[in-house]
């Protein structure tokens, strides 16, 4: 007798704290997509830049554009240019570090992943990467790229 | 006399030829099906897949045209052979084929819901492949013929009849709780990519992953709403039940406190910490995710627990209290090893901080719901100091703190002379500081609970059982019907049951008031009862 109420007010509290959480995933949901569809593309860095560079580079190889891409790269890597092709995944590039040194500079990015999700796959994988750049009669080439974007053998990292 | 066993009872030995022949017999089932169902999958998947075929694999269709030929009518013939066995009672509570119709139905299930839920992700990504569709009817078919041998009251099995439903349960939980979490997870992430420079971005359609993650998502919903509600998987009477919900519950929170300690960790990194954003908000979708729908899943069990036993809810508690307590010991071994790392030597600053914020996140939410769940200020009642699962719960912290003691203890020395016999020495505190965290927060956890045992010790009072008997040995009729899981039930008494030869001396249902009533106040380690006069019972203590 002396345990129906306790129970009883456990089980509304219980009822509360659910309908709360279920009200939380709406709010979260509602605010992600109001995210995701209110946002720009992504942002276009100066092609000058290590950035650009890798920008311009990364948008060839998804495209397809090989003698783009190939141009982005040391004459003397795209000169050597044994053919290999892009893994073919789709993958979402972003920028976390850029550091210059003399003729020298490095783009460190986090890239995902995405495949088919099986039964327990989360469907994305990131990593992080890094592409290495030398300046080529003052402007910035790539010298060793992740091997998910490399045209060439040899020139991945 | 012959052993016949029901739930939960257990069965004298004398009857192994059989255990062997079910054995055999059902393993033999079991692969016959599965590779029956496969090859009917293939052939109807190549009837589907005729159009888009271009070069056709002899080597393929012969494999299924084998598989289907072959397998499926030796299914047939074993399940006719078998069926007609199972209608003894002997096999019908066999726990061989209890053990089997769960195994197949949940093989089924899977196999089932994994082929729909690639059909329909191959079709949203553009794909279209009906072979999935196949396996997914052939497997369907599989499914509920093997639930209608369960729902089929002349052969379903006595003994842990709820297993396969409540197995299939747990399966479509855990299937909705990640394909939700991964649905969150990856909406979430889409979102924050507005907090990040983006360098690049090949896929054509962002919102497909979600969709994937929800159909895994809806699928396992389906799953658990017609087993776990429908098929009353929630309430299903026994031991097992209990178990899984408690599991369930324990799974639920252990969820949703390690992700919402990595949602803090990531709140508190973003405040305090100088790491690239993008990948400072990595973790940030899944945590989100798994907080939510672990949180969701965890209250909504929690409801279920007091619903089973006042000892069901109980454990449940302290489940919780034991995760609780893991997340806060480990917080604070990891707060001790960042301090410890601060001392030394630094080369990069923000490893420690990150350090430092990882245990304090683990420590901030692993600390009160410990508070919460334990209740540590509360004055122990010599009833509450002499519970069980109190006792199991404390002996198995100790058994768990001397095992990560021993470990760290080793750790430590061997690291302390690996410095001393290493010429190129290096700092001592840098390479024991992460051990001797965990073992200074091992050290925490041991002195209080064993100071907590031993003040259980001096007030607790053991509650005295109604029922003071070992064992049960009911001697039975042909048809004992619910007769042993009533028993047991009702005293929570180990339960054997012995079938009588002359079917006249056995129990039936009809003798269980009688039964109860005869058992009360006995006090022996086993006991046997016997059939009297009309529905009256005769009730023999036996010498240990």
């Amino acid at each position: 007798m002396s345990n129906e109420a306790p129970a009883a007010g456990d089980g509304r509290r219980s009822q509360r704290a659910l309908i709360a959480l279920l009200v939380t995933v709406a709010a979260v949901v509602i605010v992600a997509l109001i995210a995701v569809l209110t946002r720009g593309g992504p942002a276009q860095y100066a092609e000058g830049s290590p950035e650009g560079v890798v920008q311009r580079y990364v948008q060839a190889v998804t495209d397809g554009d090989r003698q783009t891409a190939l141009a982005l790269l040391t004459p003397t890597i795209a000169e050597e240019c044994q053919r290999l092709e892009p893994s073919g995944e789709d993958y979402r590039v972003t920028l976390t570090g850029a550091s210059e040194e003399g003729d020298s500079a490095r783009v460190d990015v986090m890239v995902t992943t995405y495949y088919d999700p099986g039964l327990l796959g989360s469907g994305e994988f990131q990593q992080q990467e890094t592409f290495e750049l030398t300046r080529v009669d003052g402007d910035w080439r790539l010298e060793t790229t992740p091997w998910m974007f490399a045209v060439c053998m040899g020139a991945t990292l | 006399m012959t052993g016949h066993t029901a739930p939960p009872a257990h069965r004298p030995s004398s009857d192994a030829q059989g255990v062997v022949r079910r054995l055999i017999v059902f393993a033999l089932l079991y692969a016959v099906v599965v590779i029956g169902a496969s090859g009917l999958g293939g052939l109807i998947g190549r009837i589907l897949d005729r159009g888009d075929v271009l070069a056709d694999d002899s080597t393929g269709l012969a494999r299924s045209l084998a598989f289907a030929l072959i397998a499926i009518p030796l299914a047939a013939v074993l399940w006719w052979w078998q069926r007609r066995r199972l209608t003894e009672p002997d096999e019908r509570g066999s726990l061989v084929w209890s053990l089997y119709l769960a195994a197949m139905t949940l093989t089924a299930l899977i196999n089932a819901t994994v082929s729909m839920a690639g059909f329909l992700n191959a079709s949203l990504a553009g794909d279209w492949e009906p072979g999935r569709l196949a396996s997914c009817a052939v497997w369907a078919g599989v499914w509920l013929w093997h639930r209608s041998m369960r729902e089929d009251p002349a052969i379903s099995p006595t003994r842990l009849p709820h297993l396969s439903v409540q197995l299939s349960a747990a399966y479509g939980l855990i299937v909705a709780a990640i394909g939700s979490v991964t649905a969150i997870a990856a909406l979430v992430s889409e979102a924050l990519t507005g907090f990040v420079p983006v360098i690049g971005d090949t896929r054509s359609a962002w919102f497909v992953p979600v969709l994937q993650a929800l159909v895994w998502a809806a699928i396992g919903a389906v799953v658990w709403w017609w087993h776990w509600l429908r098929e009353r998987a929630s309430t299903a009477p026994g031991d097992f039940g209990a178990v899984l919900l408690v599991i369930i519950h324990g799974a639920a929170a252990a969820t949703t406190l390690f992700a919402t300690g990595t949602v803090l960790h990531v709140v508190l990194r973003l405040l305090l910490d100088s790491d690239p954003t993008a990948e400072i908000l990595r973790p940030l979708g899944t945590a989100v995710g798994a907080a939510l729908v672990g949180a969701i899943i965890w209250v909504f069990h929690d409801r279920d627990l007091p619903l089973r036993s006042s000892r069901v809810r109980e454990a449940g508690r302290l489940v919780v209290s034991g995760i609780a307590l893991i997340g806060a010991a480990s917080g604070f071994g990891v707060v001790i090893n960042a301090l410890l790392a601060s001392l030394g030597p630094q080369l990069i600053e923000s490893d420690h901080r990150t350090l430092l914020l990882g245990g304090v996140s683990a420590l901030l939410v692993g600390g009160p719901v410990w508070w919460l769940a334990w209740r540590p200020t509360r004055q122990t009642t010599p009833e509450e100091a002499g519970e069980t699962a109190r006792r199991v719960y404390l002996v198995a912290l100790f058994g768990a703190s001397a095992v990560v003691a021993l470990v760290t203890l080793l750790l430590v020395g061997y690291r302390i002379f690996d410095v001393l016999l290493d010429d190129g020495g290096g700092s001592l505190i840098h390479r024991v500081r992460a051990p001797f965290g965990l073992l200074c927060a091992t050290g925490l956890v041991f002195g209080y609970h064993f100071a907590v045992w031993r003040a259980d010790r001096q007030i607790a009072i053991v509650p005295p059982r109604s029922h003071q008997i070992g064992r049960v040995v009911l001697v039975v009729g042909a048809e004992p019907g619910e007769l042993a899981a009533q028993v047991r039930a009702e005293t929570d008494i180990p339960v054997t049951l012995w079938q009588a030869a002359d079917e006249r001396d056995g129990l039936t249902e009809a003798h269980l008031p009688a039964a109860l009533a005869a058992l009360e106040g006995v006090s022996a380690p086993r006991v046997l009862v016997v059939a009297g006069e009309g529905d009256g019972v005769r009730v023999v203590p036996l010498a240990d």
